[in-house]
Parts: C-alpha cells; sequence; structure tokens
C-alpha cells in the first residue's frame, strides 16, 4: 500500500471510531460485497466511496464523515487554502508524497 | 395513557422547547425528521429551516429517494441558508456566507424579526461544528436565544453529538429542553436502531428505549424495557 493510501485509511478508521464505532465492519462489509474494495477505494476513487457511504448511512452522515476525516488530516496536509472535499484530501495528498 | 414515541416527541416538543434530536450515524435520522415534520408542520403558521453547510439539500435528497412526497411536506418552507454551495440551487430564501457565529445569528435575527407560532428546524449545525469547533461554544446559545423569542415557537435541532468534546455535549444538553437519543447497536453487519428518551416533561418516558425500523409510510417501534412498546 503506498504512503498515501496508508494515511487516508487510517485517518478513516480513526475518524469512523469516533464517530461511528462498531460501524467500520459494517461499511467494509459494504464496500466489499458492493464493489469488492476496502477503505482504499477512497484513495483510489474519493467520489465512488462516498457514493457508497452515501446508499449505507444517507447523504447527511455520509458529509459528516467526510468532513471528520477532513478535520482529522487537516493538520497533516499543510496551509494552503480551505479543504472542503475528500477528492481535494486525496488531491493533496498525491501532491505531498508524488503518488 | 400510553404514546406512541413519534407522538411522544411531538407532544413534548409542543410543550417545551428546544429539543434535541441526538442521532448516531446509521440511525436513519433523516426518516425520523420527515415523519416529525409531517405531523407537526401543520400546527405552526410558519415553517422555517436553518439550514448550515448544504445539511437541508443532503437531506432533502436522500429523503426524495425513498418519500414520494418530500416536496409535500417540506414545502412551503422559508428556507435559511448558512454557507452554502449546493444549497443555492434550492434558491433559499436568504443566504449568508461567514463563518463568524455571531455574525451569523445576527444576520438570522434580522432577517427573520421575532417569530410567533414557528416550526423552527436546525440542520447541519455538527457539520458546521466540524468545521469551525471554536465558533460551536459561541453558536448555540445565540442561536437558541434568537429563536425562543416569540411566543409558541418549536425549535429542533438535529445534532450529533458524539463527535465533540464534553464541553459542547453539556453546552447542547443544557439548552435543550427535550433530549432525545438515536442510536445504534451494531451485531456483526447488522444495525438496530434505538430510541431513547433522555429528557422530556412526560418524566414515566424517560430513559425509556425502543428499537424502531422505518417502514414504507411509518416508524415501528418495539419496546426494550417496560411495557409502552407500539
Amino acid at each position: 500500500m503506498s504512503k498515501g493510501k496508508e494515511i487516508l485509511v487510517k485517518a478513516i478508521n480513526v475518524a469512523l471510531q469516533e464517530v461511528a464505532p462498531g460501524l467500520e465492519s459494517v461499511l467494509e462489509a459494504h464496500l466489499k460485497a458492493t464493489l469488492n474494495k476496502g477503505f482504499e477505494l477512497a484513495y483510489e476513487n474519493p467520489k465512488e466511496f462516498k457514493n457508497a457511504v452515501s446508499k449505507l448511512f444517507g447523504e447527511y452522515s455520509a458529509r459528516l464523515l467526510e468532513m471528520v476525516i477532513i478535520n482529522r488530516l487537516k493538520g497533516s496536509l499543510g496551509e494552503e487554502g480551505e479543504i472542503n472535499s475528500l477528492e481535494e484530501v486525496v488531491e493533496r495528498i498525491r501532491n505531498i508524497y508524488g503518488e | 395513557m400510553k404514546m406512541n414515541p413519534l407522538e411522544l416527541i411531538t407532544t413534548t416538543s409542543e410543550q417545551i422547547t428546544p429539543t434535541l434530536l441526538n442521532y448516531e450515524i446509521g440511525s436513519d435520522i433523516e426518516s425520523v425528521l420527515y415523519h416529525l415534520i409531517k405531523k407537526l408542520k401543520g400546527e405552526y403558521e410558519e415553517f422555517v429551516i436553518i439550514s448550515f453547510q448544504d445539511a437541508y439539500v443532503s437531506i432533502s435528497k436522500y429523503l426524495d429517494s425513498i418519500y414520494k412526497d418530500t416536496s409535500e411536506v417540506f414545502k412551503d418552507s422559508y428556507l435559511i441558508s448558512i454557507n452554502p454551495f449546493l444549497e443555492e440551487r434550492l434558491n433559499p430564501d436568504f443566504v449568508t456566507k461567514t463563518k463568524d457565529a455571531e455574525i451569523i445569528v445576527g444576520r438570522i435575527s434580522r432577517n427573520l424579526g421575532i417569530k410567533s407560532n414557528t416550526l423552527f428546524l436546525v440542520l447541519g449545525l455538527d457539520l458546521y461544528g466540524v468545521k469551525y469547533p471554536d465558533e460551536l461554544i459561541t453558536i448555540i446559545p445565540a442561536i437558541v436565544r434568537v429563536l425562543s423569542t416569540g411566543k409558541n415557537n418549536n425549535i429542533l435541532f438535529m445534532f450529533n453529538v458524539k463527535i465533540f468534546s464534553d464541553n459542547i455535549v453539556e453546552v447542547m444538553n443544557s439548552f435543550a429542553l427535550n433530549v432525545f437519543k438515536f442510536g445504534i447497536e451494531v451485531k456483526g453487519n447488522e444495525i438496530k436502531r434505538k430510541l431513547t428518551v433522555i429528557r422530556s416533561p412526560l418524566v414515566e418516558y424517560n430513559l425509556r428505549s425502543w428499537y424502531y425500523t422505518i417502514a414504507p409510510s411509518k416508524i415501528i417501534f418495539s419496546s426494550i424495557s417496560g411495557d409502552l412498546g407500539l
């Protein structure tokens, strides 16, 4: 697993433990069953990951989870501009790690 | 008298306000909101939605995919959008874009004036709080004060308490006179949704819990503690 992917997957795990403890396994099972993927999908295709989370928990909760993930990572993504989406997080990580 | 839990929420929210709907992810709070608004809206002259960070557009999109009459249930609402991006396509009645809690509440106050006999639905305060955590402690009491100024208002807050620190939880709990928790229990890959009455003026119901499932036209509750299940 690449460094950037590892960082994002870890942040998702931490965010889920904070926001929805116990739901990691439910979300993991949902991603596996519907897309044959794990949390790494967030790095590979953030939009598809968000859609999958929305289908399971609703769009509002998906947005809340997205914002918590952004919040957990913002200290390590530099100070340039505001980050509002998972897509922007992934782009920023890719730039930092040259992936 | 036995009361359906949804009826309990509507009844108590009409008696005292504000009401905190403390939800967890997976609790399908959007469907609960839909049924609550459907029951309560007709009891008030006006219906005002205050939506932070595109909350209303997210919720209505989800409800649209489940219920055919979502637009009917939410029609004629007065929509105030705070920091919208996607929500601007709904043509909100009032838009403000700033992170500053005092400015937000000041603008809401100036825009609304003093409303009476109004149902207020405050959405997305948790989204706002995740993004601007330092502002939350200011905005909660300020917004409660502004919306409570008129007579016979009913204020519903949908808020995920779990993601915030203890001081925010304390502030939220101290301002909410009714508190209902919509939680979940996870067993393997199965989610069980659970409503608990934390605080209400109908004290005989306090700390009672029900499991609930969302059916196409209603919410089905089954009792966990005591004999009040319906």
